[in-house]
């Protein structure tokens, strides 16, 4: 496996600066992302966690240029994608972009797949949106995406509807859909929280073929530090709208700086070793319309300190690639 | 029975308070509009065994299909097995209707989805002084005051309980329902994925207030899960499920240390690993589970058994014990 | 208990947080049709001692007389001694002709009223029997409001037992029950009703029964559709485990559950009752006369139209367009404020 280390050579395909989603809604503005900032490089696959309302969905949404405006909108920040920023252009252009330089694959292939079409239309008819080529070669073309993605006898299934197949199958053919036009960027919002476990690892396991293959970039959204471990070079632990700590995985799972991190990995019950107690994080996250000033941790946070509640603490480096926002980081 | 103080009625620790013999569920599958007939059953659950101790949690794990789900409901009544016996306080709860009654009250649960396992309309304090209600005959007066007790034991205090389920978040709503689980000081409660839909900073509060109450009543817990890092966690008592049957069942630290079923190895190595360094032996299984209406004959996982024989595909094994209280269905051993 | 806990108490919400949430709710209450509503409300309880007539009596001598605010129409005509019947539109007899000009005198042309003027007497005008056609309106609003409750009560009654049987039985009952639903849509309840008036005789009984047998079928159905959803709630589930009966289950779980949805569909229904039962009315086989009910007022009005005599239709067919109209607003409006699922898309 190729680690975090040895890619600070390869160019950055996808690069967030500053980026911040807000939403208006009746409680006041919703800080859903604020102010975020990071690089994805070639072939590389970024983690983005944390727990439900941490802005980890929006960030993917705001990279996809999904955020329904209103309520939503992108009120600053860049989004530069092979050298374009996608912030400002329009949703023409956008869509020209989806699917063919920047794809999703969501969590719930229930609902991502149209169950009035066969699976080898909707591959197709992704295809057919992006590239100007031949009927003849968009059919060889899609039954050569659904043998990638490991579909057996993928020639009589194209024919099949959604229904007709299993969780782990539409899982697949969401996929295929997802790589159909060869992009660079793939964002993978918890792809596997509906499969089981043995069929999480098949998943898993052809995701990781595919991108050594193609030398795709991937960011995957999860709750579960299983998946960053096992799958992403770096991660980007998200809490209440911002990054509170990034870095290689090694990083931060060997040295945890954030005091958030530290809480949530020693919160995960650990199969590999007897656990007397797990830590436990108090309390809840802050409501996002209702942020406080410091530090969003604050209220939660065992070595909270003063300064904590006044000031957001800046990011800063605690070694080469690995950045905390945190006061305790000198 | 109107007791309220629980002290009289504890059990020893490990102490074997419920078993269940031989339960098998199959669903008959049927064809036809106006006459119906059956063409065939699917078992979800296939000839299991096993007994629930005081204090100790027994884990159930499997993958969608292989039959916890309905065992669970088996154990809390909400579906009578096809056949077999759960055995509760030395008398058949099946056969008789004393033990039935009793069981009722001594056999609650706790589901997964905490968005709908509590009445949106109905006030906090009385989701948790139902069961109460319909089982003891106490004054009102006493029913809030154990539901204040209840409140206070799941750590959320008076002030809640005129509240109504929309009013709480996740882990607090999960509270509540294991405060209601609480309120008849139950022998046992089923543990249907009870954290698997909370937030990962939110699950460690709920397992460690499960083992809190556990080590205080005695209570045993039978905890349904897919996930293996929980169950280690959590469990005193591990069974591995695989289309309706159990495959392995060994206590925790065994199971853990000395894997022996092919299944359980896959298993464990499909779990996603605690840090990117955590060595992991790569068994990716072929295919799927296959369907509970036509089980493969011999054993059925041997289709996609990496260390399948000739005989798997022909005779069904049995259930033999390898170690003090490890037992398995394998013809390796 | 160990478990830390310190950060998950709930901060109870503030004077201005609850009038803020009950400001929200009503900010977009449909004012117009609840201010209707109530007039049609209030008409029908207090119709005794609102009507400034009794509806069902009138002087033949003051019928037709237009609302208060149109003035009579008049034309020229000639005083006569005697009148033959043929000299009606042309002729006026010299006593008439006495009371409007003490100075008239035979073959004279003198200006005559042909429709009488408005009088405050009368705000709506009179009908063809002399009778206040606002008092009349006023206490339709009674028979439409009494049909209404008494139809609903037990109509509704009906739909919702067939309907938390059907759903939470299942299997046998189940399909009796909602075939049952389908041999009603069959029927044509409106022949039904002219049937039963013929041989039975107008009365008040047969159309509420009429109009039970037409309602019931939409609460059952939608109590139905609730329940298969509510019985597989984990919470019915956990009511179970705790020995709960099947009764207890029903009314205190699942009953309350389906609430929502009965208001909204009551309120729809009632603008069906009211529009059915003026229907019925207008065909002669509603509420039996002189008891006033809107429909049939249309009906008395409506060969009358032609000779410019518009108003005893009108009114009571303004009152029932008004009503029905501000029925399906307000339920429009329940059903989006209850729903929970569009409540969640605001």
């Amino acid at each position: 496996m190729v680690t975090a280390d040895t890619r600070i050579d390869t160019e950055v395909v996808l690069s967030v600066d500053d980026l911040r989603t807000h939403f208006t809604t009746r409680w006041g503005t919703v800080k859903a992302v604020d102010g975020i900032s990071f690089d994805l490089r070639r072939g590389e696959t970024l983690g983005i966690v944390g727990e439900s309302g941490c802005g980890k969905s929006v960030t993917m949404l705001s990279l996809m240029r999904l955020i329904p405006i209103p309520p939503g909108k992108i009120v600053s920040g860049s989004i530069v994608l092979d050298g374009e920023d996608i912030v400002p252009i329009s949703e023409q252009e956008m869509a020209k972009i989806r699917g063919s330089k920047i794809a999703l694959i969501i969590q719930d292939p229930m609902t991502s797949l149209n169950p009035v079409f066969s699976i080898g239309d909707q591959v197709e008819e992704a295809i057919k949106i992006h590239q100007d080529i031949p009927k003849r070669s968009i059919t060889d073309r899609a039954l050569e995406v659904l043998r990638k993605v490991n579909i057996p006898a993928a020639e009589s299934r194209v024919k099949d509807y959604p229904h007709q197949m299993s969780g782990g199958m539409r899982q697949r053919v969401v996929g295929a859909i997802g790589i159909s036009c060869q992009p660079q960027v793939l964002i993978a919002d918890e792809p596997t929280t509906s499969l089981d476990v043995t069929i999480q690892a098949q998943y898993l396991k052809l995701l990781k073929d595919i991108q050594k293959e193609s030398d795709l970039s991937i960011i995957f959204i999860t709750h579960d530090f299983g998946i960053v471990a096992k799958m992403c070079d770096r991660v980007a632990v998200m809490y209440a709208g911002r990054i509170v700590e990034h870095g290689s995985v090694r990083d931060i799972f060997n040295n945890p700086s954030h005091p958030y991190t530290e809480a949530l990995l020693a919160s995960v019950p650990r199969m590999d070793r007897v656990v007397d107690r797990l830590y436990s994080i108090e309390g809840q996250p802050p409501p996002l319309h209702d942020l406080p000033v410091g530090c969003a941790f604050a209220n939660r946070c065992p070595v909270v300190m003063d300064k904590c509640i006044e000031t957001y603490p800046e990011i800063k480096a605690v070694s080469d690639g690995h950045t905390a926002a945190c006061w305790k980081v000198e | 029975m109107t007791t309220i103080d629980s002290s009289e009625t504890k059990a020893e620790r490990g102490q074997v308070l419920l078993e269940a013999k031989n339960l098998k569920k199959y669903f008959p599958v049927t064809k036809g509009l106006l006459i119906s007939r059956t063409t065939g059953h699917i078992k979800a659950v296939d000839d299991i065994s096993f007994a629930l101790r005081a204090g100790e949690t027994l884990g159930v794990v499997g993958e969608s299909g292989c039959g916890k789900s309905t065992t669970a409901k088996m154990m809390l009544m909400l579906e009578e097995p096809t056949e077999g016996s759960i055995l509760f306080e030395g008398g058949d709860v099946h056969n008789s209707a004393a033990v039935r009654k009793s069981y009722r009250s001594s056999v609650q649960a706790v589901f997964q989805d905490p968005w709908s396992s509590l009445n949106p309309r109905m006030r906090v304090k009385d989701i948790i002084a139902e069961p109460m209600v319909i089982n003891w005959n106490i004054t009102k007066a006493e029913q809030q005051e154990r539901v204040m007790k209840l409140l206070n034991d799941v750590g959320l205090n008076e002030y809640h309980s005129n509240l109504f389920p929309h009013e709480f978040s996740g882990g607090q709503r999960q509270r509540l329902a294991i405060a209601r689980a609480l309120a008849l000081n139950p022998r046992v409660i089923v543990l249907d994925e009870p954290v698997s839909a909370l937030d990962v900073s939110i699950r460690a509060q709920i397992m460690n207030l499960l083992k809190d109450l556990q080590e205080t009543y005695n209570v045993a817990y039978m905890l349904i899960a897919h996930d293996l890092a929980t169950v280690r966690y959590m469990c005193t008592w591990v069974a591995v499920m695989y289309l309706g049957q159990i495959v392995e069942l060994s206590p925790v630290q065994e199971l853990f240390n000395n894997p022996s079923h092919p299944y359980t190895k896959a298993l464990m190595s499909a779990a996603l690993p605690s840090h990117p360094d955590t060595e992991q032996e790569e068994i990716i299984l072929q295919g799927e589970v296959p369907s509970p209406l036509n089980p493969p004959p011999g054993c059925y996982f041997h289709p996609r058994c990496p260390a399948a024989m000739d005989r798997c595909s022909v005779d069904t094994p049995v259930v033999k014990e390898i170690s003090e209280g490890h037992t398995l269905t394998c013809h390796l051993f | 208990m160990a478990a830390d806990l310190s950060g998950i108490v709930v901060a109870p919400p503030t004077t201005k947080e609850r009038a803020a949430a009950v400001y929200r709710k009503i900010r977009r209450l449909p004012l117009i049709p609840v201010f209707l509503l109530s007039l049609v409300v209030i008409a029908g309880v207090f119709a005794p001692i609102l009507a400034p007539h009794d509806p069902e009596k009138g002087e033949l001598k003051e019928r037709n007389i237009p609302p208060a605010w149109s003035g009579g129409v008049k034309s020229v005509k000639i005083v006569v001694e005697r009148m033959s019947i043929n000299q009606r539109t042309t002729s006026v007899t010299l006593a008439d002709a006495l009371k409007i000009d003490p100075a008239a005198q035979i073959d004279d042309e003198i200006e005559v009223f042909s429709r009488p003027e408005g009088t405050t007497k009368f705000l709506l005008g009179t009908d063809h029997l002399g009778r206040d056609v606002l008092s009349r309106v006023i206490y339709g609003a009674r028979i439409s409001l009494l049909v209404s409750i008494v139809t609903l009560a037990v109509g509704g009654t009906i739909g919702v037992t067939m309907g938390l049987a059907a759903g939470w039985y299942g299997g046998m009952v189940d399909e009796t029950l909602m075939r049952l639903v389908d041999i009603k849509l069959a029927i044509p309840l409106i022949l039904i009703a002219l049937v039963l008036v013929i041989t039975l005789g107008q009365s008040l009984w047969i159309i509420v029964t009429v109009l039970c047998l037409f309602i019931w079928p939409r609460f059952a159905r939608q109590v139905r559709g609730e329940v298969l959803q509510l019985k597989h709630m984990d919470y019915v589930s956990l009511a179970k485990v705790s020995g709960a009966s099947t009764a207890r289950i029903l009314f205190i779980h699942i009953f309350p559950g389906t609430i929502n949805t009965l208001i909204v569909v009551a309120t729809l229904q009632v603008g069906i009752v009211i529009l059915l039962e003026s229907t019925l009315s207008f065909l002669g086989a509603g509420v039996p006369p002189p008891t006033p009910a809107w429909g049939s007022m249309v009906s008395d009005g409506r060969d009358k139209l032609a000779g410019g005599v518009w108003w005893i239709s009108t009114f009571p067919g303004v009152a029932i367009m008004v009503t029905v109209m501000s029925l399906n607003l307000f339920g429009d409006w329940l059903r989006d404020t209850l729903d929970p699922r569009l409540r969640q898309l605001e």
